[in-house]
């Protein structure tokens, strides 16, 4: 029998301040990481997550690259990361934002379940989803054989013939745990390598289950009632082909997290926010972003995590000494 | 050997001693043709899960599926189990399937709340939307054990049901009942299925737009 998850849902913080030294948006790596520093500062210190404490560790199969763990399930570490900050004094609130307010005096969030929350500072550490790759087709079939989840969706795959589309170290990662579950699974790629990390792309290329198709890009899928086959073209010979696929899982790049934001921070054209490279400081006064929703060239569990402790030492520094 | 880890057995043990306040009624259904392993192991975690429960929770295990109990319960697959709290009779807070690995979560979850007089987490306002429902409505979720997404879409429909006793929620391990995912497509969780496909979704909603979705289907 396989593990039994006893700590991710646990009932809300009932006692809440209506307002805390540091509001953190999102419970990931990079917030956590936050809360844990801005509590040790004693800041009174609330993070808000809608989903699942640990954020997005929560959907990686195996990490094998955050010490001291060669290998350690993305779940695990979660739990590990959210004790650690429960430990520490952080209180995590189970609710979504919907909306933030940054202008004025005091900074507020309203949640999904309709309560107001403020802030004196406020960390954005809401990270970011998989992107779409844009095809009309692709969004007719999600759920129907296209999925962006490999965790929930992949057990449903059993003893299929299965695609990934990415070279990424998310794409081989999810390969190599699909490998697992189905008959098959092709990496389709656009390049002729793998961007993933070499220890990775290794183990992908050595697995007799998964098998590669280079300088290809997925551009239609096809079927009745759900995924049947997948159409693609060569980029360099411009050859198309028709294969039969029972579904595709799709990793080609992250979408930040950072609708919320628009308008009132600086971001990239792809919404990313941009920050002080120093201080993590966004556009606005006492207002930071952490991790995957901002403006960075290497995202990373690591990376985040140590933009947490930047964004909230600086805080305590800055505002509070 | 417990399927609970010495560890877990502990943490369990102590969520239970501190959240649990009424008892609360476990009632566990399998038949004797079905010799699946989920189905064993279904009946040993409950068991294992009423040890740790210091007397709060007890359990009756009903095996003929085509018997009386099975008829009153409209249970017609198994494992699965119905929670309610020990005074009363209800049957429509269900599982369908063995609950390991995230569902895990969804079960204790439930127990605490039903054992907490069905106190659930919604906003004031949308407990008086759910309360309001007059007519019959069945919300089916169908999970994986590996989904992170899969327990607030359980839970939320356990709360509704919690809330209204024409609302029967069931979580519906999709691995395990091959036939019926087939019948919904279902290829994606969680993916819940309100009166038989008159509304279908994929996703974890919040439970406001959960409930749009009940609205719809009615």
């Amino acid at each position: 029998m396989g593990f039994l998850d006893i700590g991710s849902i646990s009932s809300s913080e009932r006692t809440l301040k209506d307002t805390y030294d540091c509001l953190i948006l999102g419970g990931g790596p990079g917030g956590l990481t936050a809360g844990i520093y801005a509590s040790r500062g004693g800041l009174s210190t609330l993070v808000l997550e809608k989903g699942m404490e640990g954020g997005t560790l929560n959907f990686t199969p195996l990490i094998e690259n955050y010490p001291p763990f060669p290998e350690i399930v993305g779940m695990e570490l979660a739990q590990k990361w959210t004790e650690h900050a429960e430990q520490m004094g952080v209180a995590i609130l189970r609710e979504g934002i919907v909306e933030a307010s940054l202008t004025g005096e005091t900074l507020a969030v309203k949640t999904d379940q309709g309560r107001t929350v403020f802030g004196k500072t406020i960390i954005i550490s809401t990270g970011s989803s998989y992107r779409q790759l844009g095809l009309a087709s692709e969004r007719r079939f999600a759920g129907k054989g296209v999925s962006y989840c490999a965790l929930c969706d992949g057990a449903l795959f059993k003893n299929k013939k299965i695609a990934v589309v990415g070279g990424g170290n998310s794409a081989i990662d999810e390969a190599l745990y699909l490998s697992q579950i189905a008959d098959s699974v092709t990496i389709i790629h656009r390049r002729d390598q793998l961007r993933a990390e070499k220890a990775l792309a290794e183990k992908a290329l050595r697995n007799p289950k998964i098998r590669f198709y280079w300088d290809t890009v997925l551009t239609d899928i096809e079927g009745a009632r759900s995924v049947e086959s997948l159409v693609m073209e060569n980029v360099k010979t411009k050859t198309r082909k028709r294969e039969p696929f029972d579904g595709v899982f799709i990793y080609v790049g992250l979408e930040p997290r950072s609708a919320c934001f628009k308008g009132a921070l600086e971001m990239t054209e792809d919404g990313f926010i941009i920050t002080d490279p120093d201080t993590l400081e966004t556009s606005i006064d006492r207002v930071f972003a952490v991790g995957d929703v901002r403006k960075k060239e290497i995202r990373q569990i690591i990376t985040a995590a140590a933009d947490g402790a930047i964004a909230a030492s600086f805080i305590i520094k800055k505002y509070f000494l | 050997m417990p399927l609970l880890k010495e560890k877990d057995q502990q943490a369990v043990r102590e969520k239970f001693a501190k959240e649990l306040k009424n008892p609360v009624k476990l009632r566990f259904f399998y038949s004797e043709e079905d010799t699946s392993e989920e189905t064993t192991i279904t009946g040993e975690l409950l068991e294992e899960i009423r040890g740790l429960s210091d007397g709060k929770i007890s359990m009756e295990t009903i095996k003929e599926l085509d018997g009386e109990k099975a008829h009153t319960y409209r249970i017609d697959k198994t494992p699965a189990i119905v929670v309610s709290s020990n005074g009363d009779e209800r049957d429509n807070i269900r599982f369908f399937g063995l609950p390991a690995g995230h569902e895990f979560a969804s079960l204790l979850h439930t127990l605490i709340t039903v054992s907490n007089d069905y106190h659930v987490e919604l906003p004031d306002t949308l407990v008086e939307k759910v309360r309001a429902i007059d007519k019959p409505v069945k919300i089916q979720v169908f999970v994986t054990t590996s989904c992170p997404h899969c327990p607030p879409a359980v839970v939320t429909a356990h709360y509704f049901a919690m809330l209204n006793p024409m609302i029967t929620s069931e979580m519906v391990e999709a691995n395990q009942f091959e036939d019926l995912s087939r019948q919904y497509g279902v290829q994606s969780v969680p993916m819940t299925i309100i009166n038989d496909g008159k509304q279908t979704f994929i996703g974890s909603r919040n439970p406001e737009e959960f409930f749009k979705a009940i609205e719809e289907a009615l």
